[in-house]
C-alpha cells in the first residue's frame, strides 16, 4: 500500500452491480491491474472498496496516478498509438493487483467461465466490495 | 445489412460507434465525460439485453464499447489512442446482424 494510497478507493460499475464489473477478465487487465479511482466517479453507479480489506486479503492497491503503465509480466511499458511515447495512468488512478500466480489463476478462470463474472474468484472479489452506489 | 427506412438494431450500434469515436478523441473534461457516461450507459442496456437473449455476438460487440470507455478514463492523455482500432469496425458490427 503506498503512502498516499486512500482508504477507500471506487470503480465503476461497468457492467452494472454483479461480478462481471470487477472480474479479471480483459489482456490489458491481466497483464497490469484492476483499475480503480481515488475519487468516486461521476454520473454513474459505482463500487466502493475499502483498501484494508483488499490489503488483508492478499491485494496490493497503489496509488499510481500519472506513473507508467507497465506489464507485470515482462515489464514493457504501454505507449500512446499517436506518438509512441509512453503511457501514463490518469491522475487519481489506484491499481489494484495481486501476485502473478493468483493473477494468472484468475484471468485463466474468468476466460474459462466466458468472461461474465462467474468465476469464483470474480465472485470472491466481488464479495468484498464495502458498498454499491447508484450516486 | 441494414434497409433504407428500417431501423435495426446493427444501425443503432454504428450510430453509437461514430459517437464515441469522436468522443473519445477528445482531450479529457466535463463535457467529454458527460458525453461518455450517456454512451456508456446506452452501451449497457443493448449489452444487457443482448445477454438476456444469449445473442454473444452482440454482448462481444458491446463489450469493446464498455471497454474503451473505461480505457479512457484509466489513462491521461487518452486521446492519444487509436480508438477506431479498438472499436468493432463498421463492417463487423454489421457482420452480427
Amino acid at each position: 500500500m503506498g503512502q498516499s494510497t486512500p482508504h477507500r478507493i471506487y470503480r465503476r460499475a461497468w457492467y452494472g452491480n454483479r461480478p462481471k464489473s470487477v472480474a479479471l477478465r480483459r489482456e490489458n487487465d491481466y497483464h497490469t491491474d484492476l483499475s480503480f479511482s481515488a475519487t468516486p466517479p461521476a454520473g454513474g453507479p459505482y463500487f466502493v472498496y475499502k483498501t484494508a480489506t483488499l490489503i488483508r486479503e492478499g491485494y496490493r492497491a497503489d496509488f499510481d496516478g500519472g506513473k507508467p503503465i507497465v506489464s507485470h509480466w515482462d515489464e514493457s511499458w504501454a505507449t500512446h498509438d499517436a506518438d509512441g511515447q509512453v503511457k501514463t495512468y490518469s491522475d487519481d488512478h489506484v491499481s489494484v493487483y495481486r501476485d502473478q500466480n493468483y493473477w494468472r489463476a484468475w484471468y485463466e478462470a474468468e476466460i474459462a467461465a466466458g468472461g461474465d463474472g462467474s468465476s469464483d474468484f470474480s465472485r470472491r472479489f466481488y464479495s468484498l466490495a464495502l458498498e454499491y452506489r447508484e450516486d | 445489412m441494414a434497409q433504407a427506412g428500417t431501423l435495426t438494431l446493427a444501425a443503432l450500434v454504428v450510430h453509437l460507434r461514430a459517437r464515441l469515436l469522436d468522443a473519445l478523441r477528445q482531450p479529457p473534461g466535463d463535457s467529454v465525460q458527460a458525453e461518455l457516461t450517456d454512451l456508456w450507459r446506452m452501451c449497457l442496456t443493448i449489452h444487457d439485453l443482448a445477454e438476456s437473449r444469449h445473442d454473444r455476438a452482440y454482448v462481444a460487440l458491446m463489450e469493446r464499447m464498455i471497454d474503451a470507455v473505461a480505457d479512457y478514463n484509466t489513462y491521461r492523455q487518452p486521446e492519444k489512442t487509436d480508438w477506431a482500432e479498438r472499436l468493432p469496425s463498421v463492417e463487423e458490427i454489421e457482420s452480427v446482424a
